[in-house]
């Protein structure tokens, strides 16, 4: 794979997120995870509504290292958890950095959709 | 289940792979991560996981696609853009084509699916008894030792003692490694009750030589099964489910087999056979009944030590103690598939091939049609500019999804096929080989391949004259017959004429195999069998070691159980068919010079004097046997009385087998089925209880057992007596082991589970076959209607009536099956030929047999003209020649 030099980009650049990978970062937030604990995390996160396939995951995972919003991991789970075979991934600190921004985005389309009483009343 | 899950994960390896380098890393971990997601799927069911595993399949197989487009245009695109956007374009033409077809699709992908899926199961079962070598390590070079008798020159391959498998060890210059085994039955006592089980006595390294590693626990160590050792045992996957619960800690798991605790160290996998399919419990330990199993040393050919075997054996054998005049010869290992599994898996395997090629024609009718029905949108493409290159490629692409989801529902097809033959075959078949019979890579890459050519050699030819009739003809001949489309035609006929042929080979052997059948359930069997329960019990070694008391206990026994309500009588000895006891050597008469040639081999069955009035065996001359019989008294069959007292009275004249006592003619009895299976005829002697000491027990059994005994108990309720049996013998002694009792009607079913294999297998594929071939007329014929319906028109405006164009229509399908028919009973004689050792009582050529399979397809055929022909004849010419 291919690493672009080390110039941080602007996390804003990234924006807007596709919903899989908003939701494949979403769920790295909480600690590294292997690809199957992905699926799982970002399948409970939508209710099931977003399922994703072992192939789109890992063209997903694919793109997202070489963005460097994510990385290898080298913290992995006790040893009885733990899988030889399996990698885990964790957000990178841009990662994060593009996750709060598109968080903070969606928060304003919340707020635009709140203020013409989408969502029923504002809390 | 786990099968399935295997098959997909092979399947998604393969994909996974296709992927270009640059992603390779990442794969290892998707495959990991394709796991779990079945495993989790897997819980939910079957289906569930064989949703889950395809979706993710086609998945990855999208995104390998994309992937390598992707490569393409970043490294400068050596693809033509264009023509790249072309084919992508093709490939949305063809599957929107699909869907909207989707019934008519879903017909070709299916019947594509059982087509192949039952070739690759039957060629699995095939291949891991007949064509794959033993799965140990260096198999070429593992052969048994067998001794071999100087005198009698016969070969046999157990009674070898452990000294003479350590004698062999020394034998440094032409074995490796020589280790032993022999078969056993053991008596396995639980808090519920005994039962038998059989097993296998090894020599310590016996595993590690066939390369096997137990799934749960640990070999046997060097030092077990010596004397004063703890005993050990390791259990099969089989035993391990069925008695330990699947329980995956054995640290504390023990059995108790012949009154003897084991401590159970291991599970071997699954997969593991030997010495057969049936063994449940290995035990480490030695004994004077081994077979030694040995590999060649490194520069020792199969030639020299097959010479040096032979020469050395007699000296090995003596040095050990075994007896002089016998030595020993090599046999390869694991060559255990008799002659008629093997010819019955031919058959089948043969009758499965005439499936798939009805499959494959119909599969290229179904394709032809389609391309016929599509020519429309074709030319419509064409008139639009799309090059032929352009049309072909959308037949293709078309094509090549169908081939991949045959290929996949195959695989389904296949999984369950093989799980119903393992359920269904008979032990006596599948039992023999030391494959484990699944699913494995080679099956899968044959079923991939025969998808994928099928779908080539029958599918492309009829695309591309569809093509062709498109281009070279266009718009202007709307629905009429043009020079292409009658090309067209000509094909269908033909494949029509092919597919009744190959339905019409496959009922002849299937008619065949049903007659002989038939024959062969409604056989004589010399006695009857209806009524008869038979049961075995064991005396203990503890208790009945002295033979007066075993014969004592077994005379109250006798008396219990006829005493019971329903009982009409019962009696000691064992079916006619059973071999428990056998005496071989040459047969003398006095006054008589003994016969030279091959040693005669004789059943022995050890009866008491009720025997053959409970069986209803008939005594043809002289008597049954008495209470204080004479010693040396015998009663031989009416086939040995006749082949060596021929016209004389055989009662009172002696005769000897071998080394064993001389015997005294006092009866003569009915002739009973030697084998069930080919229902022939041999001799039989008949020794009273207690007096067949001299003939040889080929299997030793429990030790733990002193003797064994079936009671045979005949009663007009066989249902009502059966519950109350054991308790009747326990009522006796209940340190008795009793085995449940079985109806001799049901001994006698089993007897012949190898010709019903044949029978009902090939019944199902010759009713599949028939299906296909008229799905196939039906096609034919309502595209002919379909085609000729003008001319049908212009014959009825022309005063045709109805019952004119029903014959018509009718005359030509029944045309059609008749050259079938001809060119079927020519295809059929090679299959037939093939048959002809499982034929009971029918000739090859049975002309009955012949007559039923032409006229169950005429009828069958009439039945699918019929709709066609009916159509046609409702044609209104007025409106048909208004339209043009």
């Amino acid at each position: 794979m291919t690493r672009r030099p080390a110039v941080r980009r602007d996390p804003r650049s990234f924006l807007p997120l596709t919903p899989r990978v908003l939701h494949v970062l979403l769920a790295l937030s909480d600690g590294p995870l292997h690809g199957y604990g992905v699926i799982l995390a970002v399948q409970s996160l939508t209710d099931g509504l977003i399922v994703l396939r072992t192939g789109t995951l890992y063209v997903l995972i694919r793109r997202l290292l070489t963005q460097r919003l994510i990385e290898a991991s080298d913290d992995r789970p006790g040893p009885d958890e733990d899988d030889e075979r399996r990698k885990y991934y964790s957000l990178t600190e841009l990662g994060r950095a593009v996750l709060q921004a598109e968080s903070r985005r969606l928060a304003t389309v919340l707020d635009a959709a709140r203020s013409r009483k989408l969502l029923g009343r504002a809390r | 289940m786990t099968t399935i899950l295997r098959v997909l994960v092979k399947i998604h390896d393969c994909v996974a792979r296709l992927a270009p380098a640059s992603s390779r890393e990442l794969t290892d971990d998707a495959r990991a991560t394709f796991r779990s997601v079945c495993r989790a799927a897997a819980d939910r069911g079957r289906l569930a996981l064989v949703w889950v595993g395809t979706r993710e399949i086609s998945d990855m197989a999208s995104v390998v696609v994309r992937e390598h487009v992707e490569g393409w245009r970043h490294a400068g695109t050596p693809f033509d853009a264009k023509a790249l956007a072309a084919v992508s374009r093709d490939a949305r033409l063809a599957m929107r084509a699909m869907w909207s077809a989707r019934s008519a699709s879903l017909l070709v992908a299916m019947t594509l699916a059982l087509g192949i899926g039952t070739a690759a199961a039957v060629f699995s079962v095939l291949d891991s008894v007949l064509l794959r070598p033993v799965p140990f390590p260096q198999q070429d070079r593992l052969v048994e030792i067998w001794n071999f008798s100087l005198d009698q020159k016969i070969a046999y391959g157990t009674g070898l003692s452990s000294r003479t498998v350590q004698a062999w060890r020394q034998q440094t210059d032409l074995f490796d490694r020589v280790e032993g085994f022999e078969r056993q039955g053991f008596v396995l006592s639980h808090p519920s009750g005994a039962e038998q089980v059989t097993g296998v006595r090894v020599t310590p390294g016996l595993l590690d030589l066939l390369g096997a590693s137990p799934a749960r626990g640990r070999r046997f160590l060097a030092h077990e099964g010596r004397a004063g050792e703890a005993p050990v045992a390791l259990v099969s996957h089989a035993f391990w489910v069925s008695h330990l619960g699947r329980r995956e800690d054995l640290a504390d798991v023990s059995i108790t087999l012949d009154d003897t605790r084991y401590a159970v160290v291991g599970v071997l996998p699954a997969s593991f056979r030997f010495p057969s399919g049936s063994e449940q419990i290995w035990i480490a330990g030695t004994s004077d009944q081994m077979t030694p199993l040995a590999r060649l040393a490194p520069q020792v050919s199969h030639d020299r030590a097959a010479d040096e075997v032979k020469a050395r054996g007699e000296r090995v054998g003596t040095s050990a103690g075994g007896p002089p005049r016998v030595t020993a010869i090599i046999t390869p290992t694991g060559d255990s598939a008799d002659e008629r599994t093997e010819t019955t898996l031919v058959v089948l395997a043969a009758a499965v091939a005439f499936l798939f090629l009805i499959v494959c024609v119909n599969v290229a009718n179904l394709t032809l049609s389609r391309a016929l029905d599509r020519t429309r949108d074709l030319t419509t493409c064409a008139a639009l500019g799309a090059s032929r290159a352009s049309l072909f490629r959308i037949v293709f692409f078309e094509h090549g999804i169908l081939a991949a989801l045959g290929v996949v529902a195959g695989a389904g097809v296949a999984t369950l096929v093989i799980d119903v033959a393992l359920w269904a075959l008979p032990e006596v078949m599948t039992a023999g080989t030391l494959n484990a019979i699944d699913l494995d890579g080679r099956a899968l890459a044959m079923l991939v391949a025969t998808g994928i050519c099928t779908m080539l050699v029958c599918g492309l030819p009829p695309a591309w004259m569809a093509t062709r009739t498109v281009v070279t003809k266009g718009f202007s001949h709307g629905g009429r017959r043009t020079a292409g489309s009658r090309m067209a035609g000509r094909l269908r006929t033909a494949l029509v004429v092919t597919e009744v042929a190959l339905s019409v080979a496959l009922l002849v052997g299937a008619a065949l195999i049903t007659r002989s059948f038939l024959a062969l359930t409604s056989i004589d069997q010399g006695y009857t069998p209806e009524g008869l329960v038979s049961l075995r019990v064991g005396l203990p070694a503890s208790g009945y070691r002295d033979a007066a008391t075993a014969s004592g206990a077994m005379r109250d026994v006798v008396e219990r159980i006829g005493a019971l309500p329903e009982v009409a009588g019962v009696t000691l000895g064992e079916l006619p068919s059973e071999r428990s006891l056998m005496a071989f050597g040459a047969l003398e008469f006095p006054g008589r010079a003994v016969t030279a040639g091959p040693p005669f081999v004789g059943p022995i069955h050890e009866v008491s004097g009720s025997y053959f009035q409970v069986l209803q065996l008939p005594i043809r001359a002289g008597r049954a046997f008495v209470a204080d019989e004479i010693p040396g008294a015998a009663i031989v069959n009416e086939r040995f009385a006749a082949a060596y007292f021929a016209g004389t009275d055989p009662v009172g004249r002696r005769f000897r087998i071998g080394k064993g006592a001389w015997r005294t003619i006092v009866g003569v009895a009915g002739d009973t089925l030697g084998d069930q299976e080919r229902a022939s005829r041999r001799f039989d002697f008949y020794y009273p209880l207690g007096q067949a000491a001299d003939a040889a027990r080929p299997v030793r059994r429990s030790s733990s057992i002193a003797q064994f005994h079936t009671l045979l108990v005949r009663s007009d309720r066989p249902a009502a007596v059966e519950p109350l049996l054991a308790a009747a013998v326990h009522d006796r002694d209940p340190s008795i082991v009793v085995w449940p009792p079985e109806r001799v009607e049901r001994i006698m079913a089993d007897a012949i589970a190898r010709p019903r294999v044949a029978f009902v297998t090939i019944i199902v594929f010759a009713g599949f076959g028939l299906v296909l071939a008229m799905v196939g007329l039906y096609g034919v014929l309502s595209h002919l209607v379909a085609q000729r319906r003008h001319e049908i028109g212009v014959r009825m405006a022309l005063g045709a009536g109805t019952g004119n164009i029903r014959r018509l229509v009718l005359g030509h399908g029944l045309r059609l099956t008749a050259v079938g028919c001809a060119l079927g009973l020519g295809t059929a004689w090679p299959m037939v030929r093939l048959m002809r050792s499982l034929l009971y009582d029918v000739a090859a050529a049975d002309p009955a047999s012949l007559t039923a399979a032409v006229a169950l397809v005429s009828l069958t055929a009439s039945v699918a003209c019929w709709a066609p022909a009916r159509n046609a004849a409702r044609t209104n010419p007025v409106v048909l020649l208004r339209g043009e």
